[in-house]
């Protein structure tokens, strides 16, 4: 009404009143989204200066915990360590945002440790009912939340949520499958034993961060690979064939002969250079078969030159591997002359008559190959 | 009391270790969060022990190594602490003049052995 009258006093034209009354209402608008910037910068600065301060206290706790109950100072009443749970419960309270500091804090200090400092962390988690807070997690509606929930639980080998687990396998979102997979590669009282049933992708990122977990676990511990080479799912298949690989499972050889019968062109590959990794001296005549008709296919032609190499006879398969010298591929002619060289002084002799009768055109790889700097 | 000087970016763990060696009486633990300040403190004073991990941001752990060794030419003793435990890293490590290296997940009860045992001689 005010600002009315003073508009009419001016005798301003309809035009000036809507710049008048616009400018009125953005310059209330800015001093709004400031105010609200301001304030959401001191609620920001207060909540990390929070988390920062409980991260402390927490810390100095489980420095405590992890020192003292330890088997180095057996001495340490029972009663320290319900008195540390005790404390950290007056800390955390029913706060859901402090005691997830608290459990991130707990799994910061437990991924440098081993052995009875990091079982001490462990039991710190269950003694806080902290599983409760991350099942619950595991219902949210973000998926961020439900991921976090997973890694908690893997970490803290809660057995009992593989039930629920197991649902993400099958999630839209590939970060949830992703966490899931490898929670239940942790949790599983048989490492694996869900890749029966597992229909989906396993992603080159998911196979190193397996073999990371099961490189550290007992070689006894491990499953019989060659129980997955016939699997429907293809992605399981090269999963498990490179495992056998990875870990050395001789007693994989024969069902890994069969693979090299496969439809799938990978599958054959990777069966190939299994077999050679393997040093599978045994089936040398198997691959020398399948060389003999991989000429068209590059990579084949390549992995079962490369196999040959390895585990291929001096005397006999020196003209079958002189045959590749002259392959339409680079690659392929490449690895042909690794392989003579490995086969020792005859390959050598094969490898240098090639490339007098041909016009030195293998010189470019024989250089290659005598060059310290590059084996 | 000898001088400790945890250099790693990882403040749970020094704060672990520092917890751990004050209270077994083995020094006075002072911090470096990353290789330039670590470079920086050693420059400025001298230790009786470096426990040092090997990625941090700016230097290395085996660059620190290779520093006090050489740019310093300090016989401080050095403990290489990292999750990394390939063996051509524990061999470079030695190799560069590292005393001990320990691999992550670690003890700290065999850490502060281990830190004791290297205090003694």
């Amino acid at each position: 009404m005010w600002l009315e009258n003073v508009l009419n006093s001016y005798h301003l034209t309809q035009a000036e009143r809507v710049i008048i009354y616009g400018s009125g209402l953005l310059l209330v608008a800015s001093f709004g989204a400031v105010l609200i910037l301001f304030l959401s910068r001191i609620i920001k600065s207060r909540g990390a200066a929070r988390t920062r301060r409980l991260r402390e206290q927490f810390q100095k706790i489980l420095n405590a915990i992890v020192v003292n109950e330890t088997f180095s100072e057996r001495s340490t009443p029972v009663s320290a360590f319900e008195y540390r749970m005790a404390e950290l419960r007056l800390i955390a309270g029913s706060s859901a945002s402090a005691r997830q500091i608290l459990i991130t804090q707990i799994l910061e200090v437990k991924k440098n440790l081993y052995g009875s400092s990091a079982e001490v962390l462990t039991s710190t988690y269950y003694a806080l009912d902290l599983d409760r807070d991350s099942r619950r997690k595991l219902r949210s509606y973000q998926w961020k939340k439900k991921a976090q929930a997973i890694r908690e639980l893997a970490e803290f080998h809660h057995q009992q949520s593989i039930p629920q687990i197991v649902r993400f396998l099958t999630s839209a979102n590939a970060i949830l499958r992703q966490e899931s997979f490898m929670a239940l590669v942790r949790l599983e009282p048989q490492p694996l034993t869900f890749l029966d049933h597992y229909d989906l992708e396993i992603s080159e990122w998911m196979g190193i961060n397996i073999y990371n977990y099961l490189s550290k676990i007992e070689v006894r511990k491990l499953p019989d690979f060659s129980r997955w080479f016939n699997h429907p799912n293809v992605s399981v298949r090269l999963f498990s064939i490179s495992m056998a690989r990875q870990f050395r499972q001789t007693a994989a050889l024969p069902a890994l002969v069969d693979q090299l019968y496969s439809d799938n062109p990978n599958i054959v590959g990777l069966a190939v250079s299994t077999l050679g990794s393997l040093e599978a001296y045994q089936y040398r005549k198997d691959i020398v078969s399948l060389a003999t008709h991989v000429w068209p296919f590059e990579r084949l032609a390549e992995r079962a030159v490369k196999c040959l190499g390895a585990i291929g006879d001096m005397d006999e398969d020196i003209g079958l591997l002189s045959k590749f010298l002259s392959h339409p591929a680079y690659s392929v002619r490449f690895e042909a002359a690794c392989a003579l060289r490995q086969l020792g002084d005859k390959g050598e002799i094969a490898l240098r008559n090639f490339n007098e009768q041909n016009d030195n055109n293998l010189q470019g790889i024989l250089q290659h190959l005598s060059e310290p700097l590059l084996k | 009391m000898a001088k400790i000087l945890v250099c790693d970016d990882d403040e749970a763990l020094v704060s672990m270790v520092r917890f751990k060696l004050s209270r077994e009486n083995l020094g006075e633990v002072i911090k470096a969060a990353d290789g330039r300040e670590a470079k920086a403190l050693l420059q400025e004073s001298d230790f009786d022990l470096v426990i040092t991990d090997i990625h941090m941001p700016f230097h290395s752990g085996l660059e620190i190594t290779t520093f006090i060794r050489n740019d310093l030419g300090k016989n401080t003793p050095i403990i290489v602490l990292s999750a990394e435990g390939l063996e051509n890293t524990v061999l470079q490590a030695f190799e560069i003049g590292a005393n001990d290296f320990i691999t992550k997940p670690f003890s700290p009860a065999e850490l502060a052995v281990r830190v004791k045992r290297i205090l003694k001689k």
